[in-house]
């Protein structure tokens, strides 16, 4: 069918659209993708736009801070000094410099970007409506054909704006905590080792001899459902391929310091690996590259300066996250994955364009620093058959808010969703049985589109 | 197989037998034989036509063959539906092979006039029913695309300027009307995104048209208003896979009637059951039980009943009480059998699960399997009320209930204090009325009324204001039954609360506080507004007069009074529906909280009766409890016999059901011998049940694995009960099963070390885990496990230990693992 083919349907007395493909008017269907995915990358605590990716070098010192622009491959676009291998390969991403909400809190600002919607609670963790990232769950499965969970959450600390909320527990992610880079990093419930693969089949067997009652009694099949996910269980924790999967050891040792020996490289390779083999949706939480952290530093993107010396700490941060993030970037481009992976990189805010000059809690003397800033904040993309070397949107002289392009999360969901083959007008129902549409509103950027 | 047949012979014998007894009869407008009219173009009639043999009734409106004289005034279809074409009077005949024809006279006047369309009982309907203003598209919050309509056309003023003056008036154009955005975007000549909804010159298409070229007339105050709508017929009983055409017919304020049949729209609340059309056409499928089809017409809902009958001969066990004479009464009726009686094992184990939340020891399963006399059951059932396992189970249920969320503000004492309080009142058998009332008149501190902590807010952090929607919404869901969250944006969908019904329930709550107390942990339910001074907010319970207030009384007490009477309609139904559920799986109206006339109970007697009956106890729970417990119907096997394995609603077997999270893993812990541990509960003592809020859900995963509630909503539907693979990878090899099982100080170790013969340890696992000894072949099966695993180790005698001990917990593991003990059967 043609792409740029109109889809006209009906829908049925109640709108309860399944697969059915619709993109918004005018725009080509989406078709059921088997083999897309995405490797969101999240940085907690929201990245500062104004020393990355949104660099003002005109505007006053206390906004623009000390670190320069540089030029890179691509004629017009600039980012930060401190990410040289960016400035390489700026034809192989997108940056969008005029994304926004309106939630100043980290667990608020997570929640809005993660479920696509204002929280009722401004702040806290816990989400009232699912994540998008349970949608997709719901809608492509708990687990792919070989056994690989399909969505999940990768690093250190709390994915937990990932949760299902009123979809329920069954959609949450398969969380793989801890630092890849570690040499005891495990990963629970995947690989079983020999003795213990043994003694699950000896178990197998005994429950076969003893689960005698009827499976069709309940009415409502879940008898049979847990046998078949008993099943399905099992195929994971016995795996060989989900088990190389984790195991970044068949990686080149090349290839595994391309990425850097630390938790952004290796984390972020490990996501490469996975939805190689099958994963569609992995969340990698880079929050700090590396165990020890100097005392300037903090542990995550929250560069307050009561937290941390911005500038110190981007020095020992943005090197480790330029080397992590290009080495993925060219990995997927050649590897020929960029079609079908697309790499988001982004926090839950921006900070503020204006430094703010306070005691360090840790350091003790007056040190910069950047607060909470939903109001503007830059998102990197790349792959996934879009449109990459260009800048979208832009925000004003000071880097305060958009004034080109303003768009919100919502937008890139619909972008993301239509990567993975879903529709993004499909509608939910929640404990009350009352239609919720998965994402309330959102445009898709055109602009990543190709032609 | 077997049915098909019966029915067919069933049918058979019908035609051949009984045909020539057969008398037709017509229904028109209201349900009535009557002249009905036609007035205006775009009226129409649809007719019922029912056959009637015996006592048996059989829709036939598909079958007949209409004749209409004069020839020309109206056409009607071979599905009864009848429409204008001249004005004049006339009969229609209806005639069946076998049977008298009979006729009805029709008169059809207006067609010459040009009649003003209406906007609001028209061309609103039409909409509706072609779902453009439904929740997912243009009727959600601001619309879809830059057009919003109302939902469900509630609101036709703010709908009109929607259509006709918002985007410059660009989407009707009276001088065209084809070429009305409105019209082009519905047929899809111009790109939409819900795709074509009427084709050209359809009917919706010509109603929507003709308003749109009589220059979109709209005098709201001119609209006649409908005062409700009536069905023919309102249920009757049918045999799987028959059918039945509805009427609908409206009456209006002003005392006229018109059928809206085709105007309505239909909703079968049980897809599985029964399947209905556009055209108010329902097809009963190949299962028995009640059904029910909503319609609705504008802001009126009425419900169309059937009952699909199996027709087998039933034999009912013995009654014990008014719920058999009820549930064993429709089983006759639906031709459905029930299920044997269970045995001893499985009633102790289903009753103990229930009662207690746990499963019976290995002593009171010995006891009662050797007792003999013949009233044990009934004991049983006393014994569990009396234990403090009861009042944990259901303080248990009401904690999450009533949402003892930790707030990040509140200690674990506070959860603690209203569990301890709910379970106190659970533990004395306070009368339900009571419970209900010290909750919502709470006030003062906490540490002297802890019911107070029941008005703590999740939402805000500063100013202490009690969530005053949070509140009256979780009142009317838990204590009436009723979910009326829909009408704080707009008129409930499905019942018949609108906004102001919504505020006025809110405004009880309105002007509270909880603030810190004078001591840590502490907290105080004040009331800031000492007069009440309701402006526009007035406070007014559900479907009542609003209450005389005085001056400086507190509403919630007027509240309290209201739905705690016996005259309230919901508050006794809700209670026993929601019991009704803990026992049977199911309410008797489901879901259990959606209490609505459109979704009706499946044995309105019984409610009524059950409801009845707790009253006359002044609202006591354990009775009932025991009521229910010592009905012969809730003593039905699981196991299906050759008829009832397709019943989910009419209780002719126990339904089995998997323990929740929390009894599960306290059962788990029993069998294990696993001394659990949570904070701030003792050690050695602790249980899953016990624990007061949600926080305990991340501590120990497999809670929220397994669908412990977050408490996030008073919903019993927050309670997820399917299967997913998180949780087969948790019982599999989790370290949460595997602690367990292994524990040094449990069940695995202490049989690894015992003397005691290892049949007689078998046996005695088999008991505890399924109060039952196990089968031969079963005890066969486990012993010869162990002995081979045993068997490597030989003559010495640690590693024989150490080997069976392992050998043991993969017997535990596998026992766990059953269906059998996962679930209650």
């Amino acid at each position: 069918m043609d792409r740029r083919e109109i889809l006209k349907f009906g829908l049925s007395a109640l709108p309860l659209i399944g697969s059915t493909g619709l993109w918004a008017e005018n725009s080509p269907i989406i078709k059921p993708k088997k083999d897309t995915n995405i490797i969101f990358v999240w940085l907690p605590g929201g990245l500062p736009h104004m020393d990355m990716y949104d660099m003002k070098p005109d505007a006053p010192l206390e906004y623009r801070g000390i670190f320069s622009p540089i030029k890179t491959n691509v004629p017009g676009i600039e980012v930060s000094e401190l990410m040289p291998m960016h400035a390489k390969i700026a034809d192989k991403f997108a940056i969008i410099r005029s994304m926004h909400h309106e939630f100043s809190d980290h667990g608020g600002g997570s929640k809005r970007f993660m479920m696509a919607r204002p929280p009722k609670i401004p702040n806290g963790t816990i989400n009232d409506s699912p994540a998008v990232s349970a949608v997709i769950k719901q809608q492509l499965g708990a687990l792919s054909a070989d056994g690989m969970p399909s969505v999940i959450g990768l690093g250190y600390g709390s994915v937990g704006t990932m949760g299902p909320a009123w979809l329920g527990q069954a959609h949450s992610p398969f969380l793989v905590p801890g630092n890849p880079a570690d040499k005891n990093f495990r990963v629970k419930n995947i690989g079983v080792d020999e003795k213990m693969a043994k003694r699950l089949s000896d178990r197998m067997n005994l429950l076969k001899g003893f689960d005698s009652m009827r499976k069709d009694i309940d009415g409502k099949g879940s008898i049979e459902a847990i046998d078949k996910f008993n099943e399905q269980a099992l195929a994971m924790l016995t795996s060989q391929k989900v088990k190389e999967a984790f195991d970044l050891n068949k990686e080149p040792e090349k290839v595994r310091e391309r990425y850097g020996m630390n938790n952004f490289g290796q984390s972020g390779l490990l996501a490469r690996r996975l939805v190689q083999n099958g994963a569609r949706f992995v969340n990698v939480n880079w929050s700090r590259p590396f165990n020890k952290m100097p005392k300037a530093c903090m542990s995550n993107w929250d560069c307050h300066a009561v937290n941390c010396h911005l500038h110190k700490d981007l020095e020992w941060r943005l090197p480790p996250f330029d080397k992590a993030i290009t080495a993925l970037i060219e990995d997927i481009y050649q590897q020929g994955m960029d079609k079908d992976t697309m790499i988001v990189v982004t926090g839950e805010f921006g900070h503020t364009p204006k430094i703010n000059t306070q005691s360090g809690t840790k350091t003790g003397v007056l040190q910069p620093g950047r607060d909470h800033w939903p109001k503007a904040m830059s998102v990197l993309v790349s792959g996934g058959g879009m449109e990459t070397g260009q800048v979208i949107g832009a925000t004003n002289s000071k880097g305060e808010f958009p004034v080109d392009r303003v768009m919100t999360p919502n937008d890139l969901w619909v972008n993301m969703l239509h990567h993975l083959g879903i529709d993004h007008n499909i509608i939910l129902r929640d404990e009350l049985n009352r239609p919720i549409p998965a994402l309330p509103f959102g445009k898709p950027i055109k602009e990543l589109m190709k032609a | 197989m077997k049915k098909c047949i019966l029915f067919t012979l069933f049918l058979v014998s019908f035609s051949l037998i009984s045909w020539g007894e057969t008398q037709l009869s017509i229904a028109a407008q209201n349900g009535k034989a009557d002249t009905f009219k036609l007035i205006g173009a775009s009226s129409a009639q649809q007719l019922v036509i029912t056959a009637k043999t015996g006592n048996k009734f059989i829709d036939v409106t598909h079958k007949v063959s209409y004749v209409v004289k004069p020839l020309g005034l109206v056409k009607c279809n071979s599905h009864g539906l009848v429409k204008p074409l001249k004005n004049g009077k006339g009969r229609i005949t209806v005639s069946l092979k076998g049977s008298k024809p009979v006729s009805i006279p029709f008169e059809v006047s207006n067609m010459d006039k040009e009649v003003p369309a209406d906007f609001a009982n028209e061309v609103i309907p039409v909409l509706t029913r072609s779902s453009c203003n439904s929740g997912g598209c243009h009727g959600k919050a601001g619309g879809r695309n830059g057009f919003r309509l109302s939902l469900l056309g509630y609101e036709p003023l703010e709908d009109y300027r929607y259509i006709v003056q918002e985007n410059r008036g660009r989407r009707v154009s009276p001088a065209a009307p084809d070429q009305s955005l409105l019209l082009q975007k519905a047929t899809g000549e111009i790109p939409h995104l819900g795709g074509v909804r009427w084709e050209i010159n359809s009917e919706p298409y010509a109603i929507v048209r003709r308003w749109i070229a009589q220059g979109m007339p709209y005098n709201p105050n001119a609209s006649r208003k409908v005062e409700k709508i009536v069905l023919f017929p309102t249920g009757r009983t049918y045999l799987p896979n028959s059918s039945q055409q509805i009427t609908v017919t409206a009456i209006y304020n002003d005392g006229t009637q018109q059928d809206v049949t085709q105007l309505a729209q239909y909703e079968s609340n049980q897809e599985d059951m029964a399947e209905v059309n556009e055209n108010g056409h329902v097809h009963f499928k190949n299962l028995w039980g009640s059904t029910s089809v909503m319609v609705r017409f504008k802001e009126h809902v009425a419900t169309f009943f059937g009952n699909i009958t199996l027709g087998e001969v039933v034999k009912s066990p013995k009654q014990k009480n008014f719920i058999d004479k009820h549930l064993f009464k429709k089983l006759q009726l639906l031709g459905l059998p029930p299920s044997k009686p269970c045995d001893d094992s499985t009633f102790l184990r289903r009753v103990t699960l229930d009662i207690a939340g746990r499963i019976p020891t290995l002593e009171e399963a010995k006891t009662f399997l050797a007792d003999s006399s013949p009233d044990k059951r009934a004991k049983a059932i006393d014994r569990l009320l009396d234990e403090p396992g009861y009042a944990h189970h259901f303080a248990n249920k009401w904690t999450v209930l009533l949402r003892n969320k930790r707030s990040r503000y509140d200690g674990a004492r506070v959860t603690f204090a209203f569990r301890d309080w709910i379970y106190n009142a659970m533990k004395q058998n306070m009368p339900y009325d009571q419970f209900v009332k010290s909750i919502i008149t709470a006030s003062g501190e906490s540490n002297i009324n802890p019911s107070v902590l029941w008005y703590r807010s999740f939402k805000t952090d500063k100013d202490f204001v009690v969530e005053a929607k949070e509140k009256s919404e979780d009142f009317a869901q838990i204590f009436l039954g009723v979910r009326i969250a829909c009408a704080q944006c707009h008129h409930h969908p499905f019942d018949q609360w609108s906004q102001k019904d919504y505020s006025g329930l809110t405004a009880f709550f309105s002007g509270l506080k909880i603030k810190p107390g004078a001591t840590k942990d502490e907290l105080v339910l004040v009331r800031e507004k000492k007069l009440n001074k309701f402006n526009d907010l007035k406070p007014k319970p559900l479907g009542a007069e609003e209450p005389e207030l005085s001056r400086f009384k507190d509403p919630r007490f007027v509240l309290a009074k209201w739905v705690t009477e016996k005259k309230n309609p919901y508050f006794a139904k809700a209670l026993v529906n929601r019991y009704w559920k803990q026992f049977f799986g199911r309410g008797l109206v489901d879901p259990i909280d959606d209490m609505r006339k459109t979704n009706p109970p499946s044995h309105p007697e019984l409610l009524d009766e059950l409801a009845e009956y707790f009253k006359k106890t002044n609202y006591d729970l354990k009775s009932v409890v025991r009521l229910i417990c010592n009905s012969q119907s809730y003593q039905l096997d699981s196991d299906p016999n050759l008829n009832n394995l397709g019943d989910k609603q009419n209780y002719s077997r126990f339904l089995p059901r998997r323990m929740t999270a929390e009894v599960f893993l306290d059962s788990i812990n029993d069998i294990t011998g696993m001394k659990e541990r949570f904070p701030n509960q003792e050690v050695g003592a602790a249980r899953v049940l016990h624990l007061p809020d949600d926080q305990y859900n991340s501590r120990v995963p497999f809670l929220q694995t397994f669908g412990r509630p977050m408490m996030d909503s008073a919903s019993d539907s927050s309670r997820k009960t399917e299967a997913t693979v998180s949780q087969s990878l948790a019982m599999i090899n989790s370290s949460d099963i595997q602690k367990r099982i292994t524990y040094s100080g449990g069940r695995a170790n202490s049989m690894s070390k015992s003397k005691v013969a290892l049949e007689t340890q078998v046996k005695e696992l088999f008991l505890h885990v399924y109060s039952r000894y196990p089968s031969d072949k079963e005890l066969k099966f486990s012993v010869e496990y162990i002995q081979t695993k045993i068997k490597p180790a030989g003559k010495n005698i640690g590693q024989q230990v150490r080997y069976k001990k392992e050998a043991i917990e993969d017997i535990l593991w596998a026992l766990i693992n059953t269906k059998e003990f996962m679930f209650n059967h």
